[in-house]
């Protein structure tokens, strides 16, 4: 960076202006790495309702599901809550992909990449693969953390407990610094055949999930003509009794949960990758494929396990009692297939501050970093604060490019200003975006509920601060007319 | 074409395997240890079939 500002900066230029060409090298850098989704999909790439099925279906039954469902059962949900807020929070998750992902994917064309740098800037878009970056690291290294707690059986390594918040023995550092070790070389090997690979598993670990619920239905005490099956469903698992430590969920919790488990994605409009592929914006409903199977069925079923083996938060026990061997190998492969695209995403949002490094040193870096986070209980056993956070993060940068994609021509507000003004920032945005988040760490409710009124807010606001701008603006006008 | 239709279909049946195999032994017909036997064998024979399948596809898909 030194070597590049001295290459690029002149005597007279201040730090202002030094730090303005820096970022603005920077974006140019990222455009490079975006090129290839630089111009809007054609019609003849364009693919079927069934491949949009297949994908969500996929990519929503993943390692993290056998720790939510379990987590729901710890949180002492009761059975009509859990049931009535899954259906219901899911479905909000459907119609916030079909109603707001995407129509803009579908319109533009374009990934959230380009379209977000018309709106907020090259510089804004940043700091927001940055963001992007570190989270998706932390996730990839929950997810780490769920393929040692399978292959710690075979090694006896004792497993966090629900409070550890640093790792409580040098077995559980070893393991997962091993385990992420592993999986990066293996990322950085062969990114794409892992990803073939991760197809083949996808249906084989949805089969686990049931596999292993209806397998240990048994030990809870449930008859094989399922007569009692309610019942033990009731006083056995989802009794609506707290774990020890652990906060009391009701329908809200969930309803919300299920809801924003993909914020980022859905209203933060991530997806717009996915969609821009869709040959109508209807390919949102698509995504029930991934909801009810994944953040449903395999919620459902994760939390029978749990209730089965003690209500102990080990998903490698979990699947290893109910499946044998296969169970645990399950659970493994779950976290590495998990893994793995998400250690590719992190590394190409890494890769902005990386320039001229090849794509395994990259992979590579973010490998090293997300195995040094595995280490850590509290991003694995804190996964549903931690889903709250990464959605409510991101979720402001949301709510702008859907102000200006919907509100601003209703309003008759000009669109695009940041790019037609080239500036390298739009000061409203970053206001925007860090003014929702400070009051969003403020607000006297529960981190599920946060983003709701931070999503209100941030459209609000930068809406408002446009119609003001656009009247001041109007006003300076008239008064020069006059003059 | 063959090869890879026959992988295909060796694949779904070891899916369909899995499946059945924790249903069996919920219905009192296989034991606890069996079904986890049966279980594992119709996974790693669903694996091999479903890679070749997937090899298969994607020779397919280069040639055009």
């Amino acid at each position: 960076m030194n070597r590049h500002r001295l290459l690029y900066s002149t005597p007279g230029m201040g730090k202002a202006a030094i730090m303005e060409s820096s970022l603005s090298r920077i974006a140019a850098r990222m455009d490079l790495l975006n090129e290839f989704d630089r111009v809007p999909v054609s019609p003849e790439r364009f693919q079927s309702g069934s491949r949009f099925a297949g994908l969500f279906a996929g990519e929503h039954v993943a390692a993290t599901e056998f720790v939510i469902g379990a987590f729901f059962v710890l949180h002492g949900v009761n059975l009509s809550d859990l049931f009535l807020g899954l259906v219901l929070g899911n479905l909000l998750a459907v119609l916030s992909w079909t109603f707001i992902c995407a129509p803009i994917a579908t319109q533009t064309r374009l990934t959230l990449y380009w379209y977000s740098r018309k709106i907020i800037g090259p510089g804004l878009n940043f700091i927001y693969n940055l963001a992007n970056a570190i989270l998706y690291c932390v996730l990839a290294g929950a997810m780490i953390a769920v393929s040692a707690t399978a292959l710690g059986l075979a090694f006896g390594v004792n497993i966090p407990s629900l409070d550890d918040v640093f790792p409580s023995s040098l077995g559980w550092v070893g393991l997962t610094l091993a385990i992420g070790t592993i999986f990066t070389v293996l990322a950085v090997l062969g990114f794409e055949k892992l990803s073939r690979f991760a197809l083949v598993c996808s249906p084989w670990i949805f089969i686990l999930f049931i596999a292993g619920a209806v397998a240990l239905l048994p030990r809870l005490g449930v008859h094989a003509d399922f007569g009692n099956f309610f019942e033990i469903a009731r006083t056995k698992i989802w009794n609506g009794i707290a774990a020890a430590g652990q906060e009391k969920f009701g329908f809200a919790h969930v309803l919300f949960f299920a809801w924003f488990c993909n914020l980022a994605m859905h209203i933060g409009l991530s997806d717009m990758a996915l969609f821009r592929y869709a040959r109508r914006w209807t390919y949102g409903f698509y995504s029930a494929f991934g909801m009810y199977c994944g953040h449903f069925l395999a919620w459902m079923c994760s939390g029978i396990m749990v209730a089965a083996v003690g209500r102990e938060m080990h998903p490698g026990l979990m699947a290893f009692e109910a499946a044998g061997m296969a169970g645990a190998a399950g659970v493994f492969l779950a976290g590495w297939t998990t893994a793995n695209p998400t250690l590719y995403r992190a590394g190409l949002a890494l890769q902005v501050i990386t320039p001229g490094w090849p794509r395994w040193k990259v992979t590579l870096s973010a490998g090293l970093l997300t195995t040094i986070l595995s280490c850590f209980p509290v991003f694995f056993m804190k996964l549903l604060d931690y889903v709250a956070i990464y959605g409510l993060i991101l979720m402001p940068v949301g709510a702008i490019v859907f102000a200006e994609h919907w509100i601003f021509p209703l309003l008759k507000i000009e669109r695009f200003q940041t790019e037609k003004k080239r500036t390298l920032f739009n000061g409203k945005a970053a206001i925007v975006w860090a003014g929702t988040l400070v009051v969003c760490f403020f607000l006297p409710i529960h981190l599920f509920f946060r983003w709701l009124p931070g999503y209100i807010l941030a459209l609000f606001a930068y809406v408002l601060m446009h119609v003001i701008e656009s009247k001041r603006a109007l006003k300076t006008s008239d008064s020069k007319e006059r003059v | 074409m063959i090869s890879k239709i026959i992988a295909a279909f060796i694949a779904v049946i070891c899916l369909l395997c899995c499946l059945a195999s924790p249903f069996l032994y919920f219905w009192g017909k296989v034991s606890e240890n069996n079904f986890k036997w049966i279980f594992l064998w119709a996974s790693a024979l669903y694996f091999i079939f479903a890679v070749l399948w997937a090899s298969a596809r994607k020779r397919d898909s280069c040639r055009g």
